[in-house]
């Protein structure tokens, strides 16, 4: 049987240790000046980072750094402002994530990269250049232009803006309502455009992914997609106005405007079909090697 | 002695590549020793290994070619550029590993990547009553051979640099990387074999340099993904 | 410069690396090659493409993919022999270009395959080096055997035992694991004294 002594001195131990848990978060609070719009460049391992534009002249961090994060270094100078989560150096790779957020002028420069560390941006007006190798990226708002480059993490922009480049190799691209230009690549994971608004140019690439495009395009559009073994669908309304080339090494084309593909002797089993919708001014062009190409009309 | 310290056949057998590179410990070389000195059939098994690297070493250390090589050299030999290479970007962090993968990969094509860099446009197929169009910026048949020997030759080098620094990353990339390396090879393969059947075919051909292209640039990401 | 005392260290500790004292002989023509003269390169490409060939030929087991890898390596020996600083003998700086050429070759062709050599194809040919008769048969047999090999097996075991390159330059060259490394030199020498008999 526990004396009280004993029980009272287990306590204590235990609220002796509680302090000691908590402090290793590290809160972090930290403004610097920054031009209206300067380049803003971030640099994070795990955890996260969440940027989002203001109107003051600011840089403004805040969040949590965790254990074995050596220090947040933040500097301004004339050409902008650098935020860097550093580990020790003996600890290479082994844990210490920080949870930044981050507000930044809306017109800035954004440049982000993280190890696996996910990273969202939203409300900004500049461009944005954002790198992750596991992490996600998420972009709202209406960024001048966006670069997001995954190895495996999810790319998703929902972002009113007129430049995208998107590139994974196994993550997934999902970008909505776009408008402009797109340059999408992938080699395994998918891509899938919705609800595109005038589209004017979009390329888009997968090796073995799906490429799926909902969406209207400008008058003089230029698409491209392309897969080797993956599938290509496109959804486009009734008005659409291109000239249609899809081509098939080996792969199926179906259509639901009309014309069917037929073989092409150049190849020995691939197929091609071309054929115009509207007024055929701009152009569409669909190629793989043993996918499926589909194209629908709603 | 105990029974500890006699090694049995197999282990004496397991060690004998070591023992004959001189990398046991000195404890151990005795023991192995030992038991050689009472063992016949080890003993045959230390003669064989040590007769056969004596054999690799009276190999020749150098050989004469079948055919002179130079002529074939000589017209690969360019004008030497020592063009240093910077990408302009105003983030600080891109270590120099990106700059010398960028500078190889750059080098490598030299004004061969202007061309490279526009896919070439798919050459409207003739349709009914259409006029054959030519396509536009196709490669004409003799330079598909150049450009992707140029592809082959950056990935040459990128592959080193990149298969090498892989252990830094964290294992479940690794793999992926690997995997989607192995799915693009597997499409370089497949484009290979229908170029074959049906050579010249420049649609093939285009895809064929774009799934290049497509490796660099995973290897890139792979060489730089352990400098963040 | 350096290079007299150098001489003497790396001929002390030679490791089977084929570093001999001729190959300070090369350096004036390094020199005159580094600043674009192509006939002392040419020079260089008579004085190095034995030891050259040799290793591409037995990594390869294959002589026609050993010449054109020969080819390869003295084309992009020209192109980084800016990079040379003279620390290191020449002959050894070209040939640790050699083995990253055939490697980085394989590995960029993704190639994985296993040979299988026809009986006259690997024949070391005339080397001048005046073997007898019967040891000329089994150094033929030997280098055959060598050729046999599976890839990974071949590779190591000709860097390590042919070449004289360590376990740990071999995985840093290879990016294999050094257990790897050397679990393929041993698979290696028991093949090749199964194979000889």
């Amino acid at each position: 049987m526990r004396s009280i002594i004993q029980r009272t001195l287990c306590l204590g131990s235990v609220l002796l240790v509680l302090p000691l848990v908590a402090a290793a978060q590290t809160e972090i609070e930290r403004r610097v000046p920054a031009s209206a719009d300067g380049t803003v460049a971030i640099s994070n391992i795990a955890g996260s980072v969440v940027v989002t534009g203001w109107d003051r002249d600011e840089v403004e961090v805040t969040g949590t750094l965790g254990r074995n994060v050596e220090e947040l270094e933040v500097e301004s100078d004339a050409r902008g402002v650098e935020i860097e989560v550093k580990l020790p150096r003996r600890n290479r790779g082994g844990g210490g994530s920080a949870h930044l957020e981050i507000r930044v002028p809306r017109r800035s420069r954004v440049e982000v990269e993280t190890v696996s560390a996910e990273i969202t941006a939203d409300e900004l007006e500049g461009a944005l250049d954002l790198e992750s190798v596991s992490g996600s990226i998420t972009v709202a708002g209406q960024p001048a232009a966006v670069r997001a480059e995954t190895v495996s993490g999810l790319i998703e922009v929902e972002a009113d803006t007129a430049r995208i480049s998107a590139a994974t190799v196994s993550g997934s691209i999902t970008l909505t309502g776009t408008r402009g230009e797109v340059e999408a690549e992938a080699v395994s994971g998918n891509i899938t455009v919705k609800s595109a608004r005038d589209l004017e140019r979009a390329d888009l690439e997968v090796v073995s992914g799906q490429i799926a495009f909902t969406g209207s395009l400008a008058p003089d559009v230029d698409f491209s997609a392309s897969c080797h073994s993956g599938t290509i669908e496109l959804t486009l309304p009734e008005a659409t106005s291109a000239r249609v080339v899809a081509e098939s090494f080996s792969g199926r084309i179906d259509n639901e405007f009309g014309p069917e593909a037929r073989r092409v002797d150049r190849y020995a089993p691939g197929k091609e079909l071309s054929f115009t919708l509207g007024s055929g001014q701009g152009r569409i062009e669909l190629e793989t090697f043993s996918g499926a190409i589909t194209l629908r009309r709603r | 002695m105990t029974n500890q310290d006699t090694m049995s056949c197999r282990e004496t057998q397991a060690v004998l590549d070591e023992l004959v590179d001189g990398q046991l410990s000195a404890a151990r070389e005795r023991r192995v020793r030992e038991h050689l000195a009472g063992c016949e059939a080890c003993r045959h098994e230390e003669t064989a290994l040590r007769r056969l690297l004596a054999a690799t070493a009276e190999l020749p250390r150098s050989l004469e070619p079948p055919t002179d090589l130079w002529p074939g050299i000589v017209p690969r030999l360019r004008q030497r550029r020592f063009a240093t290479f910077t990408l302009g970007r105003s983030s600080g962090w891109r270590g120099w590993l990106l700059q010398a993968v960028a500078a190889v990969v750059f080098m490598g094509l030299g004004a061969v990547l202007s061309q490279l860099l526009v896919s070439p446009a798919i050459s409207p197929m003739p349709g009914a009553g259409e006029p054959l169009a030519l396509g536009t910026a196709a490669a004409a048949p003799a330079e598909f051979g150049i450009l992707e020997a140029e592809y082959l030759r950056a990935k040459e080098d990128l592959w080193l640099t990149a298969y090498r620094g892989r252990r830094d990353l964290p294992p479940v990339i690794q793999e992926l990387v690997e995997r989607n390396l192995r799915i693009i090879d597997e499409a370089i393969r497949e484009l290979r074999g229908a170029l074959q059947a049906n050579p010249g075919d420049r649609q093939l051909e285009s895809l064929l340099l774009a799934h290049h292209r497509k490796e660099i640039n995973l290897l890139q990401r792979l060489a730089r993904g352990s400098e963040v | 410069m350096a290079c007299y005392d150098l001489a003497a260290r790396i001929s002390a500790t030679t490791t089977g690396m084929g570093v001999a004292m001729d190959s300070f002989a090369a350096d004036p023509w390094v020199e005159k090659a580094q600043a674009g003269d192509t006939g002392a390169f040419e020079e260089i490409y008579h004085q190095h493409v034995g030891r050259v060939y040799a290793l591409c030929l037995r990594m390869s087991g294959d002589p026609g993919e050993a010449a054109e890898l020969t080819q390869d390596v003295f084309v992009r020996a020209w192109e980084k022999l800016d990079t040379f600083h003279g620390s290191s003998a020449f002959s050894s700086w070209l040939h640790r270009l050699a083995v990253n050429v055939v490697l980085g070759r394989w590995r960029a062709r993704g190639r994985q395959r296993e040979r299988v050599v026809a009986i006259d194809e690997v024949d070391p040919g005339g080397s001048g080096e005046g073997l007898h008769a019967p040891e000329r048969r089994n150094a033929i047999d030997l280098e055959r055997a060598i050729a046999a090999l599976p890839t990974g097996a071949r590779t190591v075991f000709v860097l390590y035992d042919v070449e004289g390159y360590g376990h740990k330059e071999i995985a840093e060259m290879t990016g294999l694991a050094p257990g790897t490394c050397k679990a393929q030199l041993h698979r290696a020498r028991r093949l090749l004294r199964e194979a000889l008999g």
